[in-house]
């Protein structure tokens, strides 16, 4: 059984989770902050972000990725967002990236795949 | 060092998911997230309506202008007042050199000499397969139907997991070579993103939930057809395996997806079961993958080689023909599994008669997955 986290859990938890492509393997990352300056940092670049402002469906292709970001402060939903593979540009994409780079060094959470 | 981050309201929420694939995996924190959203989703979806046509190519070539729904079924080829074009292959492959610019640079065009790159020869054979099958066992003359030139882009991105059609092109990564090597590897693979495209100019399935799944599904049934065609093999000697060796050899696994056998195509201590259904009773509902097309693909896919492989011979000639017909009809973008399954049996009823073998072991096989009833009138 993992504990529920309260105070000695990470200060801010994003996760991102890669579905669909023409495998439609998921995939998940996550990266934590445990201090509040790298909490602040990881939300001052996260707020700037147009949450709630792009689409969440790509008409036009088949088979690309669809990618879902939560962030979560102290247990509570922050943001929360579903965009397409052809939506993951700028600032999206360099957050996911950041995530991604946090979960796969060492130390970092371990990647997995879900079925 | 991992940290649980799961408050226990979203402990109960997973307990609540009706998701088994979410229910299995209840012990993670971040899974339950993602029920808890999945379920949010599930409610936005019901009230929201996903575009319901596809935007025109702004390509300029004539040939690239997507249709809209309801124009001819079959593309006009062959149901076209005007002559039809004389039947034209012409593809050219591109390179990205792993960057993520389309179309990148032209490294092999129509009747060139294969290239140093093996990549870009699979993809240039590749459409060359696909366009035969089409052509050959169908009538059909390209994609569109009108000879639309078949383009590819190879060593797309990098370390890139992944094939997908991008509405004007074919895209293919290397893989990461560790799960994933090259997406070419496979012709099934190639004759399924071509076949999206043929989707697309015809009953144009919104790629969302049933019509989702319906749309790979049809992807899948001619990729298959397409090496079958290739290795002119019968429905009984078919492997029915989607990306067949695609997986490096570290994963426990012979494909991505097995059409006959949905669920079993790979079995992996990193990757986990391949979680495709094989019948409706064990359906996914859930908003990760535009509604789980790539997962509920599995039951259509399980009806057609049933159908298939109880009518026996080269599928592209029964079953096969059978799927085309149905795909360039009348069927709705939104079209569910019973619809897309009834306007089978009348395409099949329609080329071979009501009382045929054929028709009757295309109704037997939508029965066995579970989306008709026995004995029920289409
Ligand atoms: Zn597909």
């Amino acid at each position: 059984m993992e504990q529920p986290a309260e105070r000695s859990g990470p200060v801010v938890a994003v996760t991102v989770v890669r579905s669909g492509g023409f495998a439609g393997l998921k995939r998940t990352w996550e990266a934590t902050a445990e201090d509040q300056s790298s909490a602040k940092d990881w939300l001052g670049f996260a707020d700037s972000l147009p949450w709630g402002r792009v689409p969440s469906q790509d008409a036009t292709s088949a088979d690309r990725f669809v990618y879902r970001i939560v962030i979560v402060v102290r247990s509570e939903v922050r943001h929360e967002a579903t965009l397409p593979e052809s939506e993951l540009t700028g600032g999206w994409r360099e957050l996911v990236d950041r995530v991604q780079q946090q979960a796969d060094a060492p130390g970092g959470s371990e990647p997995h795949c879900q079925a | 060092m991992m940290h649980s981050i799961v408050p226990p309201y979203l402990l109960q929420k997973i307990a609540d998911a009706d998701d088994t694939r979410m229910a299995r995996a209840s012990a993670s924190a971040r899974r339950a997230l993602l029920a808890r959203d999945s379920i949010q989703d599930a409610r936005l979806l019901s009230t929201e309506k996903p575009p319901a046509s596809r935007r025109e190519s702004d390509s300029g070539e004539p040939g690239a202008r997507q249709s809209a729904v309801g124009t001819s079924p079959g593309g006009g080829s062959r149901h076209s007042s005007e002559a039809a074009p004389a039947p034209t292959l012409d593809r050219t492959v591109y390179t990205a050199r792993n960057t993520e610019q389309l179309p990148g640079s032209k490294v092999r065009s129509e009747g060139e000499a294969p290239s140093s790159d093996v990549t870009v020869d699979e993809a240039y054979d590749g459409l060359g397969a696909t366009y035969r099958l089409y052509d050959e066992a169908f009538g059909r003359n390209s994609i569109d139907g009108r000879g639309l030139p078949l383009l590819a882009t190879v060593h797309y991105g990098q370390d890139y997991d992944n094939a997908y059609w991008d509405g004007e092109r074919m895209v293919f990564g290397d893989g990461d070579g560790e799960v994933f090597g090259r997406f070419t590897a496979s012709v099934s693979v190639i004759g399924h993103e071509l076949s999206h495209g043929v989707t697309q100019f015809t009953a144009a399935l919104d790629y969302q939930g049933q019509s989702g799944a319906l749309n790979e599904s049809y992807s899948d049934v001619m990729g298959a057809l397409v090496e079958q065609y290739q290795r002119q093999q019968t429905a009984g000697e078919a492997s029915w395996l989607i990306g067949e060796g695609l997986f490096t050899p570290a994963v426990q696994g012979t494909a991505l997806r097995s059409m006959i056998a949905p669920g079993t195509a790979y079995d992996d201590d990193v990757l986990g079961r391949d979680p495709q259904p094989a019948d409706m009773a064990n359906y996914v509902e859930t908003t990760d993958d535009n509604g789980g097309v790539h997962l509920n693909s599995g039951i259509p896919n399980r009806a057609f080689a049933l159908a298939a492989i109880e009518i026996g011979g080269f599928a592209w000639e029964s079953a096969g023909q059978v799927w085309y017909d149905t795909i360039t009809g009348t069927l709705a973008p939104d079209a569910d599994f019973v619809a897309f399954a009834d306007a089978t049996i009348a395409a099949a009823t329609a080329r071979f008669g009501a009382d045929s073998a054929k028709t009757k072991a295309v109704r037997a096989g939508w029965v066995k997955v579970g989306v008709l009833e026995d004995g029920a009138a289409s």
